[in-house]
């Protein structure tokens, strides 16, 4: 007779494993980790402690910024270290999700660089600690009357989420290939046919942004404001599927892909192969020039009706092992100082949050004083085309559809 | 007579996880785990299986997988077969061996910069005046047949080939087999198709299936050169777990138990007729 011990033995073994790790969803505890804090405690506290962020680190500007001036700056005013791995939006998302799945009670990751979609998936699962702004004594300073830094994506922060940088979506062309770049969505149609196989939209975070940059265009800026709407959804998708479809042969590619990363988009722009490439951020091309990636002869524009224009946030983990000195680490990167030295075109170039009216005369003229684009056009100049952005179910089905509705096509 | 620690050890150390994994995954694509199941429910299942795209996926990723077996092993073939005089230097199979060392992003990246419409090799084409535009550059990146892939693929597989193909040569004493045919009257020709290709296929059959099943599972090259609208199944799965909808997670899961049963039963049919072949 067989001998079937070792079988059963993996079988046994392998559902007592199984059934020992389902649980019961945890239920987010009742009390608020924030209440009582005081701050001169907290600063006191966490000196010698480590923080970990998880945030995108694909420009290798932000990094040196992280890295040469944000990282030694902790350690040398706060005793904080600062560990940075890398994870953008659905990564971040899916480590809080395996950790919640796991019930993991002190996760990896203390705070992350989050905005939009993210924020509502975050939330969506739990996975944020709290309401935690009001304790930061910089968020005095920040511009919380702005709508493009409230709202992040249609959706009221409510205190869960810290606001640090603002950006605007523009398109970058080369003015020596591109005398003439499309000064509208709609005259984009036309340059799409009388450059064939040079244009193309992403299918990730900024190509989505681009989509829903002109759903807006058709629509009319504010129609599609406010929570997600079906009908109109369907409405205004349904006349820009049409016109990528018509658009489709004289596309790169034909249409039948699209780049899945920025980062193509870019080296294919810089290689010649396109003659557009795009940003959420409306300072890159001043940077990108500087770092000789893109040819001196690059420049940004703004397309009409506009693009939009949104903030990117910094939150806390709900199982953060260190979330008190996430917290003097996000003070810092929302202080005056952390974000005259972010918006430096050849540090960063991201857009403050703070309302320069509030800051100290010092501080405000050194931000008044920051030199002015060469590259990028200046923020005041496309500050009437900015739209806000769209709620974030739009994304979701933007996301599905390009795919559906206009590569299968 | 079996000794019971190893078996004891391979059990708990790879056929647990394994079986654990599998467990999960089901129970996830049944929704009866995940932070935002609702209870039993076979929708992801009923998703994935209504939704042609999983079918051309499937269907896709074991063609580009038959296509780079086919082509290197042939490649692999006439190297092997061709050089046979430089068997006997060690330093033969250290060159095979350097085109394995590179990671597969690597050559895919490489690919990438040679091979695009804006690459090398297009802007040596328009050079030598071959073509007035570089977009008359056939692209192997990002095309509809996974042209590109194929060639990442082909590039490493040539070189694992080799490197077996050429053990085995020595091992199975190819060059003994191919004398008494030739003895017996064969000519050159006939006796390399009818007894050193067949006795070098029959001697790597496990090694060719195991690297057809790592060709159709690999992720990085298609997902750096492979078409947006003809996906492999890998990225299928992955675009499904990465969803802005959180609720797609469960049909990844479904993409990846129906993928890996598909897999399974051509490998046991392949198994099966080489086993016929062979008695």
């Amino acid at each position: 007779m067989k001998n079937n011990y070792p079988f059963f033995w993996i079988l046994l073994i392998s559902f007592a494993g199984f059934f020992s790790s389902c649980k019961e969803k945890e239920i987010s505890p009742a009390s608020d980790p924030f209440e009582g804090l005081v701050w001169e405690q907290v600063e006191q506290e966490t000196r010698s402690s480590t923080v970990h962020m998880m945030m995108w680190q694909g420009d290798p500007l932000i990094n040196a910024y992280m890295k040469d001036y944000v990282a030694p700056t902790l350690l040398d005013r706060y005793g904080i270290t600062l560990q940075v791995s890398s994870g953008q939006g659905k990564d971040i998302v899916n480590h809080a999700l395996s950790e919640i799945e796991a019930g993991q009670k002190k996760g990896a990751i203390d705070m992350v660089w989050i905005n939009g979609e993210t924020f509502f998936q975050l939330k969506q699962i739990q996975a944020l600690k709290g309401k935690f702004t009001k304790l930061l004594p910089n968020s005095k300073y920040i511009d919380w009357d702005n709508p493009f830094i409230k709202y992040d994506f249609q959706q009221e922060i409510d205190g869960m989420e810290c606001p640090w940088g603002n950006v605007q979506l523009s398109f970058i062309y080369d003015q020596n290939r591109t005398p003439t770049p499309p000064a509208s969505f709609e005259a984009l149609e036309d340059f799409i046919r009388q450059n064939p196989g040079k244009v193309t939209i992403p299918s990730e975070f900024t190509g989505m942004t681009i989509l829903k940059s002109w759903l807006i265009a058709l629509a009319g800026q504010g129609t599609l404001d406010g929570a997600f709407d079906e009908e109109k959804y369907k409405k205004y998708s349904a006349v820009l599927w049409t016109k990528l479809r018509e658009l489709k042969p004289f596309l790169w590619k034909e249409g039948q892909s699209v780049p899945n990363n920025l980062a193509q988009v870019h080296q294919l722009f810089s290689a010649g192969e396109l003659v557009l490439t795009y940003s959420n951020n409306d300072a890159e091309v001043e940077n990108k020039v500087k770092q000789g990636i893109f040819p001196a002869s690059a420049r940004s524009f703004v397309p009409d009706p506009g693009t939009i224009q949104n903030s990117h946030y910094l939150s806390i983990l709900q199982n953060a092992p260190n979330y008190k000195a996430a917290l003097v680490v996000i003070n810092f990167l929302i202080s005056p100082e952390a974000q005259l030295e972010k918006a430096k075109a050849d540090v960063w170039g991201d857009g403050t949050v703070l309302k320069t009216s509030l800051l100290p005369e010092e501080m405000r003229s050194k931000f008044d004083a920051l030199a002015n684009r060469e590259y990028a056009l200046n923020r005041a100049s496309i500050q009437s085309k900015a739209f806000a952005e769209l709620a974030p179910e739009y994304m979701i089905r933007l996301y599905e559809d390009y795919r559906t509705q206009f590569l299968e096509q | 007579m079996v000794h019971r620690s190893p078996m004891l050890l391979f059990i708990i150390v790879v056929l647990v996880p394994i079986l654990l994994g599998f467990l999960y995954a089901v129970a996830y694509s049944l929704g009866l785990v995940g932070v935002l199941s609702e209870g039993f429910s076979g929708r992801a299942w009923l998703a994935v299986w209504g939704d042609g795209r999983f079918y051309t996926s499937i269907l896709y990723s074991l063609v580009i997988g038959a296509v780079v077996l086919l082509v290197s092993v042939l490649i692999a073939l006439c190297i092997v077969l061709g050089l046979r005089s430089y068997h006997r230097f060690r330093w033969f199979d250290l060159v095979l061996y350097i085109p394995m060392s590179f990671p597969a992003m690597v050559v895919a990246f490489v690919v990438f910069l040679f091979f695009t419409q804006s690459g090398f090799w297009a802007r040596f084409a328009y050079a030598a005046g071959l073509i007035e535009d570089i977009s008359q550059f056939p692209s192997a990146v990002h095309d509809p047949f996974g042209a590109g892939v194929i060639l990442a693929h082909v590039f490493l597989a040539t070189s694992f080939f080799s490197v077996l193909f050429s053990g085995l040569y020595q091992r199975i004493r190819i060059d003994e087999k191919l004398a008494v045919s030739q003895n017996l009257g064969a000519s050159r020709f006939f006796a390399i198709r009818s007894v050193a290709v067949p006795a070098l296929l029959q001697a790597s059959v496990s090694n060719l299936v195991m690297y057809f099943i790592f060709v159709v599972g690999s992720y990085e090259i298609p997902l750096l050169l492979g078409n947006q609208k003809n996906r492999m199944i890998t990225l299928e799965a992955m675009h499904r777990f990465q969803h802005y909808d959180l609720g797609r997670i469960s049909e990844g899961y479904v993409v990846a138990l129906s993928f890996a049963a598909a897999l399974l039963f051509v490998v046991f049919l392949l198994f099966r007729s080489l086993k016929r072949m062979s008695v």
